[in-house]
């Protein structure tokens, strides 16, 4: 699905994340470790949002470099801690992003239904909540035809409800194919969701986790 | 009770749209002699149809502005307390209202009073009518929208239609300007202000039968450079707030002409100010060479930000020579359209290449 070779990312010359060889499969991936280890990182330069040096194939055949356009179209990010304009509506924010992405009308619909943002979506984000900011970007996260879609941290500040629509979401993409990387400091493996594999980011790098 | 309306509402309207009327207040005062507004007014006084399509559509476009403010202003969870107006009279309410919206129609009724005047000098009734009926309505429905609007506190449901039908999306070519406008206004307006007030300079300074295109290229150049304090801020504005976009499934060609876009726009004052004191003598092709130099100039100078994004000692020596090079390349006549193809095919050329690379310091 994903396979990552030779990844090193440094930031002015301090390395922060080095990833020799990793081959990420088809599933629901809970990616943990403590605040700076590297998570947000790894999913930035997944997203082809950050440079790095090394290779990353998607589907082996989509290279982040040589296929810019179709990558990015099968790739979604939904950001830990959003900071859109706050000039812009959500709405603003989803009809660009959602044409990018080639989502339908009938999807932007259903995922502002199902993440209960039509109250604010018209709203300026300047007056939104840390949790109507992240709803938001989860909106986004799930818009289009992606393969993969990283979620950074998408159970922070929203309340039981929404966390319950994201879950629902997640299974119903999950069946569809779609592989989804999540980093969480609560435990995922609590909710109804089947996570594949745990991989740890630590020490600059990452480990894929033992099933105990 | 007026005071906070007026904090809260019309005081905060004005506050939030300075952009827009600077924008109004240059076009229409600065661009717009006073024997052209007189013959405008004349028209629309002498045409029902003109007055109707052009004056009253601009009208009713402001009074549809003011409303959809108003209605969100009184939607907003901060400001719940408008919902206390239900418990006055309903005359007091309307007083209380019409003070508000007669506040924000004001440019609208400055002019429209203006139209009138003109049409009682010449003596012609209907279009005075026509107006004065026209204001009663967009003053009349509109406070009577408020006061339904405060009677029913179900917000999300109720005002989500209103909010819609007159909502205006804004395309990404806008996102930095309306930036600027919320969040840089002096900036914007010192810069515009001083390429517009440079190029009226080189072009009524030295009105000879003579005049010298090399003069607008420098004046060209000089408005270029300027606008490097408004590119630096594009670079963070994008990397702050809309880090997204570099996951989004688009070609760096149409990353480039869309960022492109966003200059020509900025540079539209500009354009208008080179139009309307453009020198008489000098051929229209010139005018376009011009445009296109000083386009060109600022797509390199923002694509030349993702090869080096440090705005440090270095990156001001070679803005430096950079002018100096620029300068000489004017002063030696090598013509306008060269440069420009140049400047443009290097810019593609740094953006490209640098786009997907470049790193800022803030990410750290």
């Amino acid at each position: 699905m994903i396979r990552i070779a030779n990844f090193k990312k440094s930031y002015h010359g301090t390395l922060a994340l080095e990833i020799p060889d990793l081959q990420i499969s088809h599933g629901i991936h809970w990616i943990q470790g403590s605040n700076g280890s590297g998570k947000t990182s790894l999913f930035r330069c997944l997203a082809g949002m950050l440079p790095f040096e090394g290779n990353i194939l998607l589907d082996g055949q989509y290279d982040i470099r040589k296929h810019p356009v179709a990558y990015r179209l099968r790739i979604n990010y939904g950001e830990a801690e959003p900071n859109y304009p706050g000039f812009l509506t959500a709405n603003d924010l989803i009809q660009f992003v959602g044409k990018a992405k080639k989502a339908s009308k009938a999807q932007i619909e259903q995922l502002i239904t199902t993440l209960e943002i039509s109250s604010f979506m018209q709203n300026k984000i300047g007056t939104y909540s840390s949790g109507m900011l992240k709803k938001t970007s989860l909106v986004l996260a799930f818009l289009g035809e992606p393969k993969v879609i990283l979620l950074d941290e998408p159970l922070i500040t929203i309340d039981k409800k929404a966390v319950e629509n994201m879950y629902a979401l997640v299974h119903q993409y999950h069946q569809q194919g779609v592989t989804f990387l999540m980093s969480s400091h609560q435990d995922i493996q609590l909710s109804e969701i089947f996570v594949s594999e745990q991989y740890l980011v630590q020490d600059q790098t990452v480990y894929k986790k033992l099933r105990s | 009770m007026q005071r906070v309306l007026h904090l809260v509402i019309s005081r905060a309207f004005f506050q939030q749209n300075i952009g827009f009327f600077l924008v109004v207040l240059v076009v229409g005062g600065a661009f717009m002699r006073a024997e052209e507004h007189l013959a405008l007014a004349k028209y629309a006084v002498y045409s029902l149809p003109f007055l109707a399509i052009f004056f009253m559509s601009l009208w009713m476009l402001y009074t549809l502005k003011v409303m959809q403010f108003v209605v969100k202003s009184i939607s907003d969870p901060r400001q719940e307390f408008l919902y206390l107006l239900r418990l006055v009279s309903i005359p007091k309410q309307i007083s209380l209202w019409l003070m508000v919206h007669l506040t924000m129609l004001l440019p609208v009724l400055f002019y429209s009073f203006f139209v009138i005047s003109q049409a009682i000098r010449f003596q012609v009734w209907l279009p005075v009518f026509v107006i004065l009926i026209f204001l009663i309505l967009i003053l009349a429905i509109p406070i009577w929208l408020y006061i339904w609007a405060t009677k029913h506190p179900n917000r999300s449901q109720n005002f989500l239609i209103f909010n819609s039908v007159i909502q205006f999306q804004l395309p990404y070519s806008l996102f930095y300007i309306r930036h600027l406008i919320a969040d840089q206004k002096m900036l914007l307006f010192l810069t515009k202000s001083f390429t517009c007030l440079v190029l009226i300079g080189v072009c009524v300074l030295y009105p000879t039968d003579q005049y010298d295109g090399r003069l607008i290229g420098l004046g060209i150049l000089i408005v270029a450079f300027a606008h490097t304090v408004l590119i630096f801020p594009f670079h963070s504005f994008e990397q702050r707030h809309l880090l997204i976009l570099k996951n989004l499934p688009v070609s760096n060609l149409k990353r480039f002409v869309y960022q492109a876009f966003v200059f020509a726009l900025l540079l539209i004052p500009e354009v208008i100010v080179l139009f309307r004191f453009w020198p008489n003598g000098l051929g229209i092709v010139l005018f376009f060479q011009a445009i296109c130099l000083g386009f060109g100039l600022l797509l390199l100078i923002h694509s030349y930000l993702y090869f080096r994004p440090d705005q440090d000692e270095t990156f001001a020596w070679i803005v430096f020579w950079a002018f100096m090079a620029v300068f000489f390349l004017i002063m030696f006549e090598v013509p306008f359209e060269f440069q420009s193809a140049v400047y443009l095919v290097t810019s593609y050329f740094l953006f490209t290449r640098n786009y997907f690379s470049v790193e800022y310091r803030e990410e750290t």
